[in-house]
């Protein structure tokens, strides 16, 4: 084998990613195939979270590995279209640790907060705004499961998506499945260690290690935070109630209009709160015989301008374009001329692939943002070039 | 109908300790009262801060009997300043506080336009669970919000009568500049945080029991308690910051970041604020010593018309002796003690004031005006109103040199001008008539500043009727404000995928006399040579901290528009910027 292959599974709106890396050790010249994975996962509710896609990807991945361990997991960021897959697997279907034994994985990488207590202890400004979003999450639930006009699909699968208590359970699940305890990552982090490779090399570009820079603005909550403990008041069930009527002498235009706007406060949270947790996105370039592929998850722009002023954009050959698509997952042309120059600084191709589903999310797949990656790519593919595809396959031959 | 209710004077924790009562009772006469309170202009919608819901208003009382004054089911001197019917009472009756002084006949002299389609404000004394309070206009909306300071202690913004003037303020002020709400040049966002600071300063001094209390612990001065000059003591205590802003600051705009309207707004409310310091100071010497204070502080006009309207100041004429002129009470002869003197003074510095800031709203020109721009308005305005009186004006320019804001001689603006454009000129046919006033500010674009090859909108025109105050005692002006805005194209170097050019908003205000037709101020928005830079630096700002929504991304879950955040709209290739006053929330914590 002579080429890295890269395999984008298509369980549509998520990631996973399958890598095998031919890997020659300096010391000795043997060659050993080094297999990444990273995520797997999808977004809940409706066909873009159709959860029977994980089996034949996994299957095919446990076909490819041979018998070999997986030597590296990555997780890139808490939200289930990245890590409910895996979770899901052990619990349904490969049960009594079958998925463990099939991967065989030997090391983890997850990103920095994925370690939880100890890492808020460590960064008491990221836990501050951690549990600002949980609060504010929390008021959200609460307000949705009490509005049923409210009630929207697009809501119920950004909820879904978003709920801190399902992130949590993937990850006490995602700590425990490599052979090693594993690393958590962020950029300056040392990898000594922490993979087996010998040729390959990697760089961490984000997150940084405080994720509270991540935390942009969020509306005010129309309810109030403090008036139970998060856990009783998200699970307590709400009786819906009808829609506020506007009493007498008062504008019932302007009277809907401010309670919409109220709701909207809402929604706003949700999407401040699922950007927050897409912008901790492990972002890692490997570079490999001359190629460097860059591995986003679902950074922001909040993420790119941070890693533009750590330093650390460069040109890339590859690109898993990030955030499915969306419009505020690829940067603006400065930042993005870093990575994927107009004028290619060598003579190799450069692809990017794009993982994501229709009519799940708002706005997404942004198809703008694909014909700007055109204008700097050989070629940009998508899962749903063909919808049917098990996966889409690249392959990135030696020199 | 006439209504009293109870308002919750400065904040809790000040009356607390100044040990002054925690509410006054302020009267509202308007056309109709239902449970809420609500009425035409405004309704209070107090939702449950658990479930959401709207929960039923406070009951209205109609007067029964002999009597003529109506109220709301709470007492008229509440104890229990926790209790929503409070809260909801005392909210109304500080937006009303708040409202009466802008439409005073001294002031504006007519009723209050909101700046959106509907008679209504609507007010949330418990928006939700927030450090905060703002004025929404897409909501038409008061939101003030709660929060726990440390267990047990809830604190309740609308309970701060600093914020909820301050939030009326905006509202206001939307009404009477809107483009200000739209603004991408920090200083004009920063006038509309400055003028709600200094409204809410108007209205504390208003507080008398307050007032009077805080002036003799202080030796009759104002420069040494924070209860006047300190914005939202409480709320600013449980922020861990003191007052959340301090009038009383010798800042300069070399001092501030230019990018952030909360930091500019305190050099300009500081610049103005000093000038009422200074003529309560000058004011209180001249009462102690000899009664009368020098013509170049007040006209004689403005001492009869405050004798009138105070009464603890009408009781100190009353013993002075009289000099028979044709307005009742004359100016006192005799010096007072030195707490009369500093309670007259207080009275009268804040009244003056008053007209010279509110005036000077009204002479604003269209668009994003700077603090230059804001300074020429209010020295036109009270030059207008005041011709006699030009100390404070004279203060005014000096502090605005001295900070850096404009050069004194930049500031002076032509009043009271003939031109043959408006000689002539039919103003009830220009006030009705769209089209009258299109076709003249067509024919006279080199009056109005309008460049030659550009459209132009014309403003609604209003006629106004304000009391003057001249040598011979107040009198009835009728002016008519005409205004006229366009906008310009300049280069947008902000880069991160924006458009490469933007639209700005300028303008020109005329003010007509309408007797005389004489022009009494014409002002335009000149833009410097540094806005430009300082219109980059803000929306740099936003871009960095994804705060500018832009075209088809600025929506939320459903497609529904974001709120709370500055909206870019790409047409033509060029850049328009909308909502950036949503910036101004009582604390700057987006831009911080």
């Amino acid at each position: 084998m002579s080429a890295l292959v890269l395999r984008a599974y298509n369980v549509h709106f998520g990631d996973a990613i399958f890598l095998e890396v031919p890997d020659r050790d300096p010391a000795t010249g043997v060659t050993t195939t080094r297999r990444i994975l990273i995520d797997v996962g999808n977004f809940l509710n409706k066909e873009g979270g159709d959860d029977s896609v994980f089996q034949p990807a996994i299957d095919d991945i446990v076909t490819r590995l041979g018998g070999q361990p997986l030597d590296l997991y990555v997780l890139t960021h808490e939200h289930m279209d990245h890590c409910q897959g895996l979770q899901y697997l052990a619990e349904r279907i490969y049960k009594n640790g079958l998925l463990k034994n099939k991967l065989k994985p030997q090391y983890a990488w997850l990103t920095a907060s994925a370690e939880g207590q100890p890492y808020y202890d460590r960064f008491p400004g990221a836990k501050k705004e951690k549990l600002r979003f949980q609060g504010l999450y929390d008021a959200a639930a609460r307000f949705v499961a009490a509005h049923p006009d409210e009630n929207s699909p697009a809501l119920r699968r950004l909820l879904a998506n978003n709920d801190y208590r399902s992130t949590e359970k993937c990850v006490v699940f995602l700590r425990t499945l490599a052979a090693r305890q594993p690393t958590y990552v962020f950029r300056g982090c040392s990898l000594a260690g922490a993979h087996p490779f010998k040729e390959a090399t990697f760089e961490i570009w984000a997150p940084e290690e405080d994720t509270s820079s991540y935390y942009g603005r969020f509306q005010p909550s129309p309810l109030h935070l403090g008036a139970a403990p998060a856990a009783a008041r998200a699970r307590k069930r709400v009786k819906p109630k009808p829609a506020p009527r506007p009493p007498a002498g008062v504008d019932a235009g302007a009277f809907y209009n401010l309670v919409d706007m109220r709701a909207r406060g809402f929604f706003d949270n949700l999407l401040a709160i699922d950007a927050a947790a897409n912008n901790t996105s492990v972002v890692f370039s490997l570079t490999w015989r001359g190629w460097r592929l860059l591995f986003t998850g679902d950074a922001e722009i909040r993420s790119w301008k941070t890693m533009d002023r750590a330093g650390v954009l460069k040109p890339i050959h590859f690109l898993k374009v990030s955030h499915h698509s969306s419009h505020n997952g690829t940067p603006a042309a400065e930042l993005l001329e870093k990575v994927l120059p107009i004028a290619p600084p060598d003579t190799r191709t450069r692809r990017a692939v794009i993982s994501t589903w229709t009519d799940t999310y708002n706005g997404i797949p942004h198809g703008p943002t694909r014909r700007r990656l055109q204008k700097r790519c050989d070629d940009v593919v998508s899962i749903l070039d063909d919808r049917n595809a098990p996966c889409v396959e690249l392959r990135f031959e030696a020199p | 109908m006439k209504l009293r209710v109870p308002v919750i004077v400065k904040d809790p924790e000040v009356t607390s300790y100044k040990e002054v009562a925690p509410t006054e009772t302020i009267e509202i006469d308007e056309d109709f009262f239902l449970d809420g309170p609500i009425n035409g202009r405004v309704a209070v919608l107090d939702f449950d801060e658990i479930s959401g819901d709207l929960m039923p208003g406070t009951r209205f009382v109609a007067p029964t009997g002999g009597r003529v004054i109506a109220r709301y089911d709470v007492p008229e001197a509440p104890s229990d300043l926790k209790s929503r019917d409070v809260t909801r009472v005392s909210v109304f009756g500080s937006v009303f506080k708040t409202i009466q002084m802008y439409e005073e006949p001294d002031a504006l002299g007519r009723p209050i336009r909101w700046a959106f389609d509907g008679p209504q404000l609507l007010v949330v004394p418990r928006a939700g669970d927030w450090r905060n309070a703002y004025y929404q206009r897409e909501s038409r909306s008061l939101q003030f919000f709660f929060f726990t300071a440390r267990p047990g202690q809830l604190i309740l913004t609308s309970h701060s009568q600093d914020i909820v003037a301050h939030e009326t303020a905006h509202a206001i002020l939307d009404g009477i500049a809107p483009d200000l709400y739209d603004a991408t040049l920090p200083q004009s966002l920063a006038i509309h945080e400055a003028v709600a600071d200094l409204t809410a300063v108007l209205a504390a001094f208003r507080s008398r029991e307050l007032a009077n209390r805080v002036l003799a612990q202080n030796g009759g001065s104002i420069r040494k308690s924070n209860a006047f000059n300190g914005i939202a003591e409480q709320f600013g205590e449980a922020l861990g910051r003191g007052s959340l802003r301090d009038l009383l600051n010798e800042k300069t705009l070399a001092d501030a970041e230019p990018s952030e309207p909360h930091a500019l707004s305190e050099v300009l409310s500081g610049a103005l604020y000093k000038s009422v310091v200074q003529l309560h100071d000058e004011l209180t010497r001249e009462y102690s010593q000899t009664g009368q204070p020098d013509p170049k502080l007040l006209s004689h006009g403005e001492v009869r018309q405050m004798a009138r309207q105070e009464p603890a100041v009408a009781m100190a004429y009353d013993e002075a002796p009289g000099d028979g002129g044709p307005h009742a009470a004359a100016p006192p002869k005799a010096p007072l003690s030195p707490q009369a003197a500093a309670e007259k003074a207080l009275w009268v510095a804040a009244q003056r004031f008053k007209r010279t800031l509110f005036r000077g709203l009204d002479y604003l020109p269209p668009g994003e005006v700077s603090f230059a721009d804001f300074g020429r308005a209010i020295l036109a305005a009270d030059a207008a109103s005041h011709t006699e009186s030009d100390q404070q004006r004279e203060w005014i320019r000096e502090e605005f040199g001295r900070r850096g804001i404009a050069n004194p001689a930049d500031l002076v603006v032509p009043t009271n001008f003939d031109d043959p454009a408006v000689a002539n000129l039919d103003l009830d046919a220009v006030v009705e008539s769209d089209w009258l006033a299109y076709d003249f500010a067509n024919r006279h674009r080199d009056l109005l500043g309008i460049p030659a090859d550009l459209p132009f909108v014309v403003l609604p025109r209003l006629a106004v009727t304000k009391v003057y105050y001249h040598r011979e005692g107040e009198k009835p002006v009728k002016e008519c404000l005409f205004k006229v805005s366009w906008t310009q194209v300049e280069n947008n170097d902000i880069g991160e995928g924006l458009p490469p050019t933007r639209r700005v908003a300028v303008g020109t205000t005329l003010a007509i006399d309408w007797e005389s037709k004489r022009i009494r101020a014409r002002l335009t928005t000149v833009p410097g040579p540094e806005s430009t830079g300082q219109r980059d630096a803000f929306l740099k700002r936003l871009v960095e901290q994804d705060l500018l929504a832009m075209d088809d991304t600025a929506v939320t879950v459903g497609g529904r528009p974001h709120v709370g955040r500055p909206r870019g709209e790409t047409a033509g290739g060029v850049l328009r910027v909308r909502g950036t006053a949503c910036m101004l929330h009582m604390v700057e914590e987006a831009m911080a």
